[in-house]
C-alpha cells in the first residue's frame, strides 16, 4: 500500500514537472512568434473588404440623405459599414450591419438614395459579402 | 499539540490563499472574453490584433536581464570586497552603503536625476538601467554570504595562486551559487517592476518604456491576459527557483 502511494505520488511528481515544463515553453513559444509575426498573423486571420465613404448631400429642402452604391445593398435592405475604433496601437476596423430606408426618389443609376443616419466616420462596404460568413461586430481589414 | 499544529497549519494556509487568490483569479479571468466561458479570445486580441503590446514585454524583459547580469557582475567582487579585504575606511563605506540601502527611492531620485541629465542619458534606456544596476542591497547581501567562507580557505588558495580573479571564480563563487540565484531572483523582480524610474527619466520617449507602465494603457477588455502575460517571467522565475531562494534565505544571517 506504502509502494502504491509513494509510486503514484512519483507519477504526479515527474508528469507534473514536465507539464509545467510543456506549458512554460508553449507560452515563450507563441510570445516570440506573435512578436515576429504578429502583423502576419493578422492579416492572415482577418478578412478584408472593399469600403468607401458614402456621399452625404441635401435637398433644397434641408433634408438630408446619403448615397450608397447599389452594389452595397443586400437582399434584406441592410448595408454593412466599417466602423473603426482605436486600439492599443492601431486602428481597429469593426462590421455593422444597418437597416436601411430609402428615400423616394426618381430612379438613380449611380445608387440608392437613403435617409436612415449612418454611424459617423463610418465606410460603406461595397462588395458583396454573402460568400464570407460576417457576424456583426466582426473585426475586418480594409482592401486597399 | 496536533491539534495546536493543525490549527496554526489552516491559519498560514488562509493567509497563503489570500495572496494566491488574486493571482489564479487574474489567469482564470484572462480565458474569459464577453459572455464566453473558456476562451483564448483575450490573448487573440492581445497578442495577434494588438501585438505591440509585446514589444513592451520585451523591453521589460531586456532591461531586467541587463539589469539582473550587470548587477550580479558589479556586487560580486564588491561584497568580497567589504567581507574579506581590510583597507582603511572599509566599514565607514560599508555603513554609508547600508545607509543607502535603507533610503526610499524618493531620496536618491533627485541626485539620479541630475546626473543622468548632465550625462545627457535622459530618456534613454541607460536612464532606466543605470540607477539599478549599482544595487546596495546586492552588495550587502554578498557581503553577508562571503563573510560566512573561513579565511584559511581563502589563504590556502592565495597561496596557490596570485590572481584574485581565480580566487573569486574557482571558491568563492562555487560556495555563493545559492546567493547568486537568490539574488538574481530578487533583482530581476525589482527591475522588471519599475515603474517610478520610467515616469521620470523616461518620461517622454515612450518607445522604450516597459510593459510594467504599459499595463494601464491596456484596452479593458483584454486587460486580464495582459496581467498574466506581465506575470508570467516572474512566476516562471520564482517556481524554478524557489527552492534555491528560500534555502539561501534561511541561510543569511541578518
Amino acid at each position: 500500500m506504502e509502494k502504491e502511494k509513494k509510486r503514484v505520488r512519483g507519477f504526479y511528481k515527474i508528469w507534473g514537472k514536465r507539464f509545467s515544463v510543456i506549458v512554460t515553453a508553449a507560452f515563450f513559444l507563441l510570445l516570440v512568434v506573435c512578436t515576429l509575426f504578429g502583423e502576419k498573423l493578422y492579416t492572415w486571420i482577418t478578412p478584408s473588404v472593399s469600403a468607401l465613404m458614402p456621399k452625404m448631400a441635401m435637398y433644397e429642402s434641408g433634408e438630408k440623405y446619403t448615397q450608397i452604391p447599389k452594389r452595397a445593398v443586400t437582399a434584406k435592405d441592410t448595408v454593412y459599414v466599417v466602423i473603426s475604433e482605436a486600439g492599443f496601437s492601431r486602428k481597429i476596423y469593426r462590421i455593422k450591419e444597418v437597416e436601411i430606408e430609402y428615400r423616394e426618389s426618381e430612379e438613380d443609376p449611380s445608387g440608392v438614395l437613403v435617409t436612415t443616419r449612418l454611424p459617423q466616420g463610418c465606410l460603406i462596404v461595397t462588395e458583396s459579402l454573402e460568400g464570407k460568413c460576417l457576424k456583426d461586430g466582426e473585426k475586418v481589414l480594409l482592401k486597399k | 499539540m496536533k491539534r495546536k499544529k493543525r490549527g496554526w497549519a489552516v491559519l498560514f494556509f488562509v493567509l497563503a490563499l489570500l495572496y494566491l487568490v488574486p493571482v489564479l483569479m487574474t489567469i482564470l479571468k484572462s480565458f474569459r472574453y464577453g459572455e464566453s466561458a473558456i476562451t483564448l479570445q483575450q490573448y487573440m486580441e492581445l497578442l495577434i490584433t494588438d501585438y505591440t503590446v509585446l514589444r513592451y514585454f520585451w523591453n521589460s524583459v531586456f532591461y531586467a536581464v541587463s539589469i539582473t547580469i550587470v548587477c550580479l557582475c558589479v556586487s560580486f567582487p564588491l561584497g568580497f570586497l567589504f567581507a574579506k579585504v581590510k583597507f582603511l575606511g572599509r566599514d565607514a563605506l560599508f555603513f554609508v552603503y547600508i545607509v543607502v540601502m535603507l533610503l526610499p527611492f524618493q531620496a536618491t531620485l533627485l541626485p539620479n536625476y541630475i546626473g543622468l541629465r548632465d550625462m545627457k542619458l535622459l530618456n534613454t534606456p541607460y536612464a532606466l538601467m543605470l540607477p539599478l544596476m549599482f544595487s546596495p542591497l546586492a552588495v550587502f547581501l554578498f557581503r553577508q554570504f562571503i563573510a560566512e567562507i573561513e579565511d584559511s580557505v581563502l589563504e590556502y588558495t592565495m597561496l596557490e595562486t596570485n590572481s584574485v580573479f581565480r580566487l573569486l571564480w574557482y571558491v568563492v563563487f562555487p560556495q555563493t551559487k545559492e546567493a547568486f540565484l537568490a539574488l538574481a531572483v530578487l533583482v530581476f523582480c525589482e527591475s522588471w517592476n519599475m515603474v517610478e524610474q520610467v515616469m521620470i527619466f523616461a518620461a517622454k520617449n515612450k518607445e522604450i518604456w516597459p510593459l510594467s507602465v504599459m499595463l494601464g494603457q491596456i484596452p479593458e477588455d483584454v486587460t486580464y491576459a495582459g496581467a498574466t502575460v506581465y506575470m508570467y517571467p516572474v512566476l516562471v522565475l520564482f517556481l524554478c527557483f524557489r527552492n534555491v531562494f528560500s534555502k539561501s534565505m534561511e541561510k543569511f544571517k541578518w
